[in-house]
């Protein structure tokens, strides 16, 4: 059995199994406890939890159907205030820093589900991550405060080792797109330090908050027509909701209104604006990525202002598309360097960022017109007939077989059961981008016909077709290596967990609201048969996307339908 | 007696072995098997050998396991706290980079122990610890256990984020 296994390396998530069984998971946690352990000892523990985490991830592609101990350890009231004392130490060491950093993101790796939502809310760990954000806010000098020492003591700016990017990106991933979650986190004291809206000197109250909240307007760009969001206004200052009409010479200056708009709308942060100059600062592209997500998920809940808008599909989008590229400018150095944390996070952000321009621009038009127009359709195509690259062979290609392949290997081995192989980062890797772009391409479709049309004619349906085909569970087969395409003699991933066929089925169901030639081209790439075998499936989730898509193509008068009733009336009484 | 040994060597290299000098600072233990005789004064071998893994061949794990299995369990136990330092050193030098080492240690149960290692710690508050950087046996030897894991755990690539 062993000269089966072309791959002698098991790698990490094989030994997940065994870790977790042999009882290291709570030690581990014990000792991330900046009280009870020596500073090195800490980051020795946060940094093989983080790898655990990691091979936990590669392990389980289905991994929501499996209980993840580490997860139901971490998230116990007494790890999560350790975890909470680590990320609110503020000694500007490098070891430290490092420390709040893995904390932070162990946190987004594992925090996945309402449940854990809720524990980490209940242990305080939004007033530690807002401070935290605070004091990057104060770090780059924008706190509102000025030079109130009463404030600047509840804040201290962010040491200069302090990392970005993983606590916003915990902060994204635990906080999601609820607007109950958001709203809690940005009433957090901290931020009320950092932002004050009143102010004990200055003339007037309301001429001191005006200067003041100019002041991280003026970091990004004005926009003097916001008329195209709202359908009600021309170029004149809108009348109405907004009632920004009592300063129109302020707007022919491109002064801010903000001020006015404050009044009358009053729930946006200023975290919003600084989210909008860190994204477009010229820090490390995940930070940027990092915010961009944020701002995002502000906007989704509804608590930003309705002229942002128009400021993302000028300045948010942009942005996003860029990150999209290949090879971007910015990187180009970090090719050279080679250091592995630059690799990860590029990862990183080739994985997201299609899935955050999704978010974005979903159902809004005129976002998915300054996507087009910045040539998202193309760069989403690119990604995703990447993902169907055959994987460079340097790299491991063990990928995912549901039977353990170990058990039979070496006589009987009662105590130490090792998991399965598990996904190669190359392959988990690759599943990750193609389901991010093809919830990109969904965002583009959902809306205007030209649209699908442009993302047809790029060439797309063959590979969304080959994105629906899902492990295949029940293979007898399925102990060797089933994955690997053994015909064509290529080591491209052929098979997809979960996310990626929702993802696909949605990219599917947009396409499929065009007209009726369009989707005779969907027919004829053989969209139906896959989707009727999808319909069976033991996942509940993937047996509604794909109805939803049937849905579409049974409706209209179409050659669609015969062929629907062609196919087994299985499918029909399965309906 | 040597050539035996020698010829099962393969898979330990034990002629790593026996060029590390670990008898600079490990306190004298009695000498176990004859094993002691032909690798001189090493403690760390020592107790590595007392614990006969040297017995079984390395070529068939089987046998390994079966061995190794049931002494590794009393790893924790058998060693006063200095010399399981160096004995979590020396194995967290076997095992970093050697995948298929890990694999047999795995195997052999190598991780119950460890987690033993990490859990019989008893840390005094490090906040009185007038001395902050020095570390007691203990806490080091919790460093190397919970290193080693790491070191298990990690796949191929580095995936953390930021870090």
């Amino acid at each position: 059995m062993i000269a089966q296994n072309t791959d002698k390396n098991i790698g990490g998530p094989a030994y997940t199994s065994p870790i977790y069984a042999s009882g290291c998971l709570s030690p581990l946690l014990n000792a991330v406890s900046p009280k009870r352990s020596s500073a090195k000892t800490l980051l020795a523990a946060l940094r093989t939890l983080n790898l655990v985490a990691d091979s936990r991830i590669l392990q389980h592609p289905l991994r929501a159907a499996h209980p993840d101990l580490l997860a139901d350890l971490l998230y116990t009231e007494h790890s999560l205030e350790n975890l909470a004392q680590v990320i609110s130490q503020q000694s500007p060491s490098w070891a430290v820093q490092q420390q709040i950093s893995l904390a932070a993101n162990l946190l987004s790796k594992t925090c996945h589900g309402e449940s854990y939502r809720r524990l980490v809310e209940e242990a305080g760990l939004y007033e530690v991550l807002a401070a935290k954000l605070a004091s990057f806010v104060v770090a780059t000098g924008c706190s509102l405060a000025g030079s109130h020492g009463s404030y600047t003591a509840l804040a201290p700016p962010a040491p200069e080792k302090a990392e970005f990017a993983p606590i916003l990106y915990a902060i994204v991933t635990i906080l999601d797109t609820s607007k109950a979650r958001w709203t809690r986190f940005l009433a957090a004291p901290t931020f009320g330090a950092v932002f004050p809206k009143t102010y004990p000197e200055g003339p007037t109250s309301f001429s001191a908050r005006k200067l003041s909240l100019n002041h991280i307007e003026s970091l990004i760009p004005h926009l003097q027509n916001v008329s195209r969001t709202l359908p009600t206004t021309a170029n004149f200052p809108p009348l109405g909701a907004i009632g920004t009409s009592s300063q129109p010479s302020l707007r022919a200056f491109g002064f801010s209104i903000e001020s006015a708009d404050h009044a009358t709308e009053g729930h946006e942060s200023p975290l919003v604006p600084w989210l909008i100059y860190m994204a477009r600062a010229d820090t490390d592209p995940l930070a940027r990525l990092m915010a961009l997500h944020a701002v995002t998920h502000l906007h989704r809940c509804g608590l930003t202002h309705k002229r942002r808008e128009a400021e993302s599909a000028t300045i948010l989008v942009p942005l996003l598309a860029i990150m999209l590229d290949k090879n971007p400018v910015a990187s180009t150095d970090l090719l050279k360097s080679m250091r592995s944390d630059d690799a990860a996070d590029r990862r990183l952000i080739e994985e997201k960022a299609p899935a955050v321009l999704a978010k974005l621009i979903d159902d809004i038009l005129d976002l998915q017109r300054a996507a087009i127009e910045a040539g998202s359709i193309k760069k989403l195509s690119q990604i995703l007939k990447k993902s169907f690259d055959p994987l460079p062979l340097h790299s491991t290609t063990s990928l995912w077989s549901p039977e353990p392949t170990m058990s039979d290997r070496i006589g009987t081995n009662e105590e130490i059961p090792f998991g399965s192989p598990g996904l190669s980062p190359a392959a988990y890797h690759v599943t990750c981008m193609r389901e991010s772009a093809l919830r990109g391409l969904a965002a583009i479709a959902s809306l205007k016909d030209d649209y699908r049309r442009a993302i047809i004619e790029n060439g797309i349906v063959p590979f969304i077709i080959q994105s629906l085909k899902p492990y295949d569970v029940e293979s007898p087969a399925s102990q060797l290596r089933p994955l690997v395409d053994d015909n064509k003699g290529s080591t491209a991933v052929t098979q997809n967990p979960k996310e990626v066929i929702i993802a696909a089925c949605g990219l599917a169901q947009g396409l499929s609201r065009s007209v009726s030639t369009l989707r005779t081209s969907l027919m004829d790439a053989g969209l139906a048969a896959p989707l009727f075998l999808l319909l069976r499936h033991q996942d509940i989730e993937i047996q509604i996307a794909s109805t939803a898509v049937v849905c579409n193509l049974v409706l209209d008068f179409s050659p669609m339908r015969q062929v629907s009733t062609a196919l087994p009336r299985q499918s029909v009484k399965k309906l | 007696m040597k050539r035996p040994l020698q010829e099962r060597s393969d898979r330990f290299s034990w002629r790593a072995w026996q060029s590390l000098d670990l008898s600079r600072r490990l306190p004298e233990d009695p000498p176990a098997t004859d094993l002691e005789r032909l690798w001189g004064n090493s403690s760390c071998i020592a107790s590595f050998s007392s614990l006969r893994l040297t017995a079984a061949p390395i070529t068939r794990p089987a046998m390994a396991r079966t061995s190794s299995s049931s002494i590794l369990v009393q790893l924790p136990s058998l060693l006063s706290p200095d010399t399981r330092v160096a004995a979590l050193r020396t194995l967290k030098n076997e095992l970093i980079g050697h995948d298929e080492k890990k694999e047999l240690w795995v195997r052999s149960g190598v991780l119950k122990p460890l987690a033993t290692v990490m859990t019989s710690h008893v840390s005094p508050d490090m906040r009185t610890n007038k001395r902050a950087e020095s570390r007691s046996e203990q806490e080091e030897a919790r460093l190397q256990a919970i290193i080693i894991v790491g070191s298990l755990a990690q796949g191929q690539y580095n995936m953390l984020v930021g870090s």
